[in-house]
């Protein structure tokens, strides 16, 4: 199926996995700072992906000149 | 003539009939010819066939009539149930004059077609191939299969990028024909074009906007139903229409009336994914905050459990070491006891053994003793009587002997009193002694020589001159 669609879910299931061990506590402190960033980076990503980006445009332009 | 005639008498009436239409077309008067034919069983073979005519008058009646009644014109492959009254021309021939129409039977009949067209998708085994695809998420890259002519587009596209949320959303055009003759095809056609890129969307949204809701029977036929149904991107309709849900409809991921409301779902999805996003980032802010409260406090617990824990232990520790030592005690002096006892058992044996060797060895030395004694005592016995014999004998020797020196010894003491020297010095004499010693000679003396002179009455010391 479609790339960007599945980036998006897996951030998500991989968001949900990260909560999910945040729920359960069965994180170590030691990587709770790491998965902190990882799950902020998902949601960075995520939001770009509905609010689109800078980024998001310029590709589109780019897009839209090979057209 | 006679032809003529004949049929103007033989069918005098009106009568109802069923037929399909093959052909129709109206003209600048507003008569419309059409061409009634009756297929066989199969609906292949053609078994009859008849020029047909509504003339204008009645046209201008029946047409918006049939319009109203059934939501369609009339158009070829229709079925139609008509009163006609029949007419020979010897110019025109052979002509049906319709002069009413029954628009249910020509619904009832729509309606068989869609239920069969539905049946056959069933049958297909793809009826609910397109409701079953998840809607992916976000849902924000959409082809648009709709006329590019309708107002309808422009607002769908402004409702779309002038959300609330500002969400962005990616949109192209497919342009199709959306209603009326080839429409179905054409929409296929659409769906051929975005399928050659459809990893580039998420959904496609087929929407018709505005206009007049007749004919439409291009979204219950057959080809563009399945079409829509084996699409591999979920398909959202708002096809705009009063009466029931075309097929099209049925088979679509989701059905909407009007595009607004296919952009406000579109929108609600939208929000929907955002919300479950910004769920999931309080969560983890509020789980990496509590997990970090939660490693605090077991930090602390930990820290009274472990002293806790070890105190436990240290007395755990120092009981079974009490309990050890009260064992060993007890092993040791039990061991000692059964020491104890043995030795106190072997000692007794030994002392018993022992005095019973003393015993013995006494009773030995004793019975030895006595005899010994026994012997000694002859021995002694027989010595003194010897003793004793010997010492008479000795007795009587000496007796004897005494008693004849005693004689003898009587004789010499008086010539011996005559000879001593104080007899002498008694009668006169004295003896001189120079240094001790006798002088028997005058010649042993010179002059200052100091001489004693012993007389029987003492001594008496001089110096020769």
């Amino acid at each position: 199926m479609a790339k960007k669609e599945s980036t998006y879910k897996d951030s998500i299931l991989e968001l949900e996995s990260i909560i999910k061990d945040l729920e359960e506590n069965q994180l170590e402190i030691d990587d709770l700072a790491a998965k902190a960033k990882r799950a902020t980076e998902l949601i960075k990503f995520c939001k770009e992906k509905l609010y689109g980006t800078e980024s998001e445009v310029n590709k589109i332009l780019e897009d839209l000149d090979k057209e | 003539m006679t032809v003529r005639k004949e049929i103007a008498n033989t069918f005098s009436d009106a009568y109802w009939i069923r037929a399909e239409i093959s052909e129709i077309r109206e003209n600048a008067n507003g008569h419309c010819y059409l061409e009634l034919i009756e297929k066989d069983s199969s609906g292949k073979l053609i078994v009859a066939k008849s020029r047909a005519s509504i003339w204008a008058d009645t046209y201008k009646i029946l047409k918006p009539y049939f319009v109203k009644e059934t939501g369609q014109e009339l158009k070829p492959g229709m079925k139609l149930m008509v009163q006609v009254s029949v007419s020979f021309h010897e110019v025109y021939g052979f002509n049906c004059t319709i002069r009413d129409i029954e628009p249910t039977f020509t619904l009832g009949d729509l309606a068989k077609k869609r239920l069969e067209t539905i049946k056959q998708l069933h049958d297909d085994g793809i009826w609910d191939m397109n409701q079953s695809l998840e809607l992916p998420m976000p849902l924000n890259r959409i082809a648009i299969i709709t006329s590019s002519t309708a107002a309808g587009y422009g607002d769908f596209i402004d409702q779309l990028q002038n959300n609330k949320s500002g969400f962005k959303f990616k949109t192209s055009l497919f342009p199709a024909i959306m209603q009326g003759d080839g429409a179905a095809e054409s929409i296929i056609e659409a769906l051929d074009k975005v399928y050659e890129t459809h990893e580039k969307y998420d959904a496609v949204a087929i929407i018709r906007g505005g206009g007049s809701t007749t004919d439409l029977l291009a979204y219950d036929e057959y080809e563009l139903a399945a079409s829509c149904a084996q699409f591999p991107l979920p398909i959202i309709t708002g096809i705009g229409h009063d009466r029931d849900q075309s097929v099209v409809d049925m088979v679509a991921n989701i059905r909407c009336k009007t595009p607004t409301a296919v952009a406000a779902f579109i929108i609600d999805k939208m929000d929907e994914t955002a919300n479950h996003l910004l769920d999931l980032e309080e969560t983890m802010k509020q789980q990496i905050s509590d997990n970090l409260e939660m490693a605090r406090k077991r930090l602390k617990d930990g820290a009274v459990n472990f002293s806790q824990r070890i105190n436990l232990l240290l007395k755990e520790e120092e009981q079974t070491i009490e309990r050890d030592q009260i064992n060993f005690k007890h092993v040791v002096s039990l061991l000692l006891m059964k020491q104890k006892q043995e030795l106190k058992d072997s000692s007794i044996k030994v002392s018993q053994r022992l005095s019973l060797l003393l015993k013995e060895e006494k009773q030995a030395v004793e019975r030895s003793q006595s005899d010994f004694l026994h012997i000694i005592s002859l021995l002694m016995m027989k010595q003194k009587q010897k003793l004793n014999v010997k010492r008479d004998q000795f007795k009587t020797a000496v007796k004897n002997l005494f008693s004849e020196e005693k004689h003898e010894l009587a004789m010499h003491e008086k010539s011996v009193q005559f000879l001593s020297p104080d007899y002498i010095l008694k009668k006169g004499y004295t003896l001189t002694l120079k240094d001790g010693k006798a002088v028997k000679s005058q010649a042993e003396l010179k002059s200052g020589d100091l001489i004693t002179s012993v007389f029987a009455d003492g001594k008496k010391e001089s110096i020769i001159k």
